[in-house]
């Protein structure tokens, strides 16, 4: 068994590639089983060994892209404490805020390909609890969008503004319109330990969603 | 220490995702052109 520390090569970017990968299909999930877009845009396909629905928009595939690829490298050094789908009525305010909290070990204990294996198995039962979460929330109310949200420290942002130049993909300190939601419902879906990543799914829903 | 310095920050993109309505007419355009494909 070899140990390594978040400073040897490729660690912070294996989990970081494979973080992205799972929040890519997860955010895709989420706008389909929420119906935040047309159900005819999205189409079938096989990830982690379940079937699964992602968009064939080219422009809310790209924005999901750009998004995760902004985000990657908060991920790599450990600095994205939370990322956070929030959907919002048409006056742009959340309705439902889907948080994956991620925490890493400083420590990594890599023993065989067997580690990933595991891993694909707790991102499979994330998927599974989020392709279901519609059976547990209300309806959400005509005309929603949504949003990404980071929560993370300052200092990583501003390594972060290389990365938002050459993608053309600025971010912002979110108003807390966007942040806060009153009263809010929270629905904990899924909690996985392995030796690379620990993450916990919840949602948080507004108590009154229609307007 | 600067970690206490560093604050906590909640950040979000600039640019908004499509809205339903712009993939809503993407839909029908992309439904239209299968259509016309498939009788020509």
């Amino acid at each position: 068994m070899t140990t390594l520390t978040r400073q040897d090569l490729n660690f912070g970017q294996v989990v970081a590639d494979i973080l992205c990968e799972f929040l890519e299909v997860a955010i895709h999930l989420i706008l389909y089983v929420r119906e935040v877009y047309p159900t005819g845009i999205f189409q079938k396909r096989k990830k982690y060994n379940v079937p699964v629905q992602m968009s064939c928009h080219p422009e809310l595939n790209q924005y999901i892209q750009d998004t995760l690829h902004c985000i990657k490298p908060l991920i790599e050094k450990n600095d994205a404490e939370k990322v956070v789908v929030v959907i919002m009525d048409k006056e742009h305010h959340p309705v439902e805020r889907f948080v994956f909290e991620i925490s890493q070990p400083p420590l990594l204990s890599v023993s065989s390909d067997a580690l990933l294996s595991h891993v694909e198995q707790l991102l499979r039962a994330f998927i599974l609890k989020i392709s279901v979460c519609d059976a547990i929330l209300d309806n959400n109310p005509p005309g929603c969008t949504f949003t990404m949200l980071v929560h993370t420290r300052e200092a990583a942002t501003r390594n972060m503004e290389k990365i938002q130049v050459i993608k053309d993909f600025p971010w912002i300190v979110a108003d807390e319109q966007e942040v806060q939601m009153r009263e809010p419902r929270l629905i904990p879906l899924k909690t996985m330990t392995s030796d690379i990543v620990k993450m916990q799914l919840y949602v948080e829903e507004r108590a009154q969603k229609m307007p | 220490n600067s970690k206490d310095n560093d604050q906590k920050v909640v950040i979000m993109p600039c640019k908004s995702a499509p809205s339903y309505q712009r993939v809503q007419l993407w839909l029908q355009a992309k439904k239209e052109y299968d259509r016309s494909c498939k009788t020509t």
